[in-house]
């Protein structure tokens, strides 16, 4: 596939850790307190214990400025040894050595299914 | 996070530059973003201490005004180093005020007075080993998650440039450190904005007609500062104190955003999100929301599709 773009057109563009967490998602995330409680411990302490405040930035471009570096540091293939020290399976980790978002997700999918 | 020796890319904002310049030690200043050329943008910052320019390098050079060699009074440094070049810009505004009333701070001063004697490589190669204010400008540079991911190429990779113009002694010059001089605009009786708006419009026209993307800053006066002695100067008088009052509270406010957009900027986010892909995946959202996003990128693939194959 890395040669796909030899006849000229774009290198197809796949999933990315930025696409799947979207406005949607965190919207999602948002509605659960438990949820909200869990990521705020991510955050600054500045920024805890303002549900709007949390909002506002998972909604700001510094945010998403930090899902675009994660996702170019997941397609470089480099997270991987992170993503295994997190606790995802072998199969998962693996998946995300060879940088491809979808088959990550797949892999940490079938392995909660068993 | 920022490597020994270097200076990282800092974003070219005015809450960035604000917050930087107060950290380097200055009192009395701040940093706004001009939308406009028009006078009245001008006239509503006032003072106006120095202009950043910023755009789109392309590597060709401005015809305007004369270029000064050797030694000259107002300061001026070569750049030495990409990276920098927004934040030597400032420091060259900063240190070309006359005013007395405003306070660059010790860093600044003691810098000037040790590189007072230098020639302007000289004088570029000791910003770039100005251990404290490169400290302070890492301070804010965008976050790096990984050492590796300097490796990965980012699409604003594209060089820009900046240059300063500063009003000194009744004359108005170009700090420019890929120049080997400044550059003399000449000079002017009452308002040196008035020498140099001409001069940008005529460049920005130029820029823009090849597509080249800029910007505009102004190194001003402490606008709360000003307010406040603006509030003591009507005191008693109704109709200009709730006025006065008001600007305060959005100048207040302004300042509360930048500080949070500063501390978000600060932030490595890397464990927030690893947190939030765990949480979509026990909660079973991760395999639908990637599907969806799937679907959404096939959706708009395919209208180019069709119509390069018409």
């Amino acid at each position: 596939p890395a040669n796909g773009s030899a006849n000229g057109a774009a290198p197809k563009e796949t999933v990315t850790p930025a696409n799947v967490i979207s406005k949607e998602a965190i919207d999602g995330l948002l509605e659960c307190p438990d949820t909200v409680a869990k990521l705020e411990q991510h955050l600054p302490e500045a920024l805890r214990g303002n549900p709007e405040v949390m909002r506002s930035t998972l909604n700001s471009p510094q945010f998403q400025q930090g899902l675009q570096l994660f996702s170019s540091a997941f397609k470089s293939g480099q997270l991987a040894p992170l993503m295994k020290s997190l606790g995802f399976t072998d199969s998962a980790g693996n998946a995300a050595a060879g940088g491809d978002f979808e088959a990550f997700v797949r892999a940490v999918a079938d392995a909660t299914k068993e | 996070m920022a490597v020994n020796g270097q200076w990282c890319l800092i974003e070219s904002d005015p809450g960035v530059f604000s917050e930087l310049i107060k950290e380097f030690g200055c009192n009395g200043l701040q940093v706004e973003e001009l939308w406009s050329l028009d006078e009245s943008a001008f006239t509503d910052l006032k003072p106006i201490y120095g202009l950043i320019f910023l755009f789109k390098w392309k590597g060709d050079s401005e015809e305007q005004g004369k270029v000064l060699y050797g030694d000259t009074e107002v300061f001026f440094a070569k750049q030495v180093i990409n990276n920098a070049c927004a934040t030597q810009a400032i420091i060259s505004v900063l240190l070309n005020i006359q005013n007395p009333e405003i306070k660059i701070g010790d860093t600044l001063t003691q810098f000037k007075e040790f590189t007072s004697s230098f020639d302007p490589a000289l004088k570029g190669m000791s910003l770039t080993n100005a251990d404290r204010l490169r400290e302070v400008h890492n301070s804010f540079a965008r976050q790096n998650m990984f050492e590796f991911d300097s490796k990965i190429p980012e699409k604003d990779d594209d060089v820009y440039h900046f240059v300063a113009f500063v009003p000194y002694k009744g004359r108005v010059y170009e700090l420019d450190g890929l120049k080997p001089g400044p550059i003399d605009h000449g000079s002017y009786t009452d308002d040196w904005i008035s020498v140099v708006r001409p001069l940008l419009q005529t460049r920005i026209a130029k820029h823009a007609a090849t597509e080249i993307t800029f910007n505009l800053m102004a190194v001003v006066g402490d606008k709360l500062l000003d307010l406040q002695k603006q509030l003591e100067s009507v005191m008693g008088d109704e109709a200009f104190v709730g006025d006065i009052k008001e600007k305060i509270r959005v100048e207040e406010e302004k300042r509360a955003n930048y500080k949070i957009e500063n501390i978000r900027r600060k932030h490595n986010y890397l464990p927030l999100i690893m947190e939030m892909l765990k949480i979509l995946s026990e909660k079973g959202m991760l395999l639908p929301l990637t599907l969806k996003a799937k679907e959404k990128i096939a959706a708009k693939d395919a209208p180019k599709k069709e119509s390069s194959l018409s």
